[in-house]
């Protein structure tokens, strides 16, 4: 009874047992928060490995590659070999067809861009030769004429 | 005033905040979560869109944009230089090329030619996926 009456005097208030303010804890948690939603990205990047050999032109490489050429006006132009006629494979299902069963695929494969064919056009055919299991390897740009 | 109300008082007004801070919380949690940091361009690029699923990782960082600027590890360089800037690196790093998917192949072509004379046999090209 001597103990209550002497805490609820007010010069014996008794000490809060509050370790940390509530509000600065909220304004520490605030500046993380702004930190992460300024620094943090939903677009995740992702990559293609591409290969780059340095023989890319086909020379000085026993075998005679397989090139995919691919044109500045869309289109494509297929070679299965160094004695076989060029192809024009109208889009890049075709081409990918021609690859795959009109061609030996101990050969390596080769794509060629032209001058004006532009990156994305480039990583989606790679991509999708890789998607085929379709082992090829990105070589020099060529000239705007046809080969 | 009875003199045991004045501390209840008090609590009642932090526990408003606990809400609050429970929110603020959870949003905290789910931006260190899901969303990831990545390293800064230099260059303004628009990253190709293909349908990847490797994470891009890699050592070197290089930048190509539509209108041929080059930067390697956020250094403005040329594609004269760069075999040079290359030689110092270990020919088992990756290189992640972030080239604008605009680039044309005849702007690509002295980067590649650089990077193969540099003893590199592969790229990694970085492309952008939203989502996922």
């Amino acid at each position: 009874m001597n103990a209550l009456t002497a805490s609820s005097n007010g010069l014996l208030r008794p000490r809060r047992k509050r370790t940390i303010s509530l509000t600065a804890l909220i304004d520490v948690v605030f500046i993380l928060l702004m930190f992460f939603m300024l620094t943090s990205s939903f677009i995740h990047r992702k990559m293609l490995e591409v290969n780059i050999p340095a023989a890319a032109d086909g020379t000085g490489s026993a075998q005679t590659p397989r090139l995919l050429v691919l044109t500045n006006d869309g289109g494509f132009r297929f070679s299965a070999s160094a004695t076989s006629a060029l192809t024009h494979p109208a889009s890049a299902d075709e081409a990918l067809q021609q690859i795959q069963q009109a061609s030996d695929s101990t050969l390596p494969l080769i794509v060629l861009p032209q001058d004006q064919v532009q990156l994305q056009r480039i990583l989606t055919i790679l991509q999708q030769l890789q998607q085929a299991g379709i082992p090829a390897s990105l070589g020099k740009t060529l000239p705007a004429e046809a080969p | 005033m009875n003199p045991l109300l004045t501390p209840r008082r008090k609590a009642a007004s932090d526990d408003n905040l606990i809400p609050l801070i429970n929110i603020v919380f959870l949003l905290l949690i789910f931006f260190m979560v899901a969303g990831q940091m990545q390293r800064p361009m230099a260059a303004d690029i628009r990253l190709p869109d293909i349908d990847s699923q490797q994470p891009a990782q890699g050592d070197i960082q290089l930048e190509l944009t539509a209108d041929g600027g080059l930067w390697l590890n956020q250094q403005a360089t040329t594609s004269a230089q760069l075999s040079n800037l290359l030689a110092a690196y270990s020919p088992a790093s990756r290189i992640l090329l972030h080239a604008d998917q605009h680039t044309t192949a005849a702007v690509l072509d002295p980067v590649l030619t650089a990077v193969r004379r540099s003893g590199f046999a592969q790229l990694q090209l970085v492309s952008e996926q939203a989502g996922n």
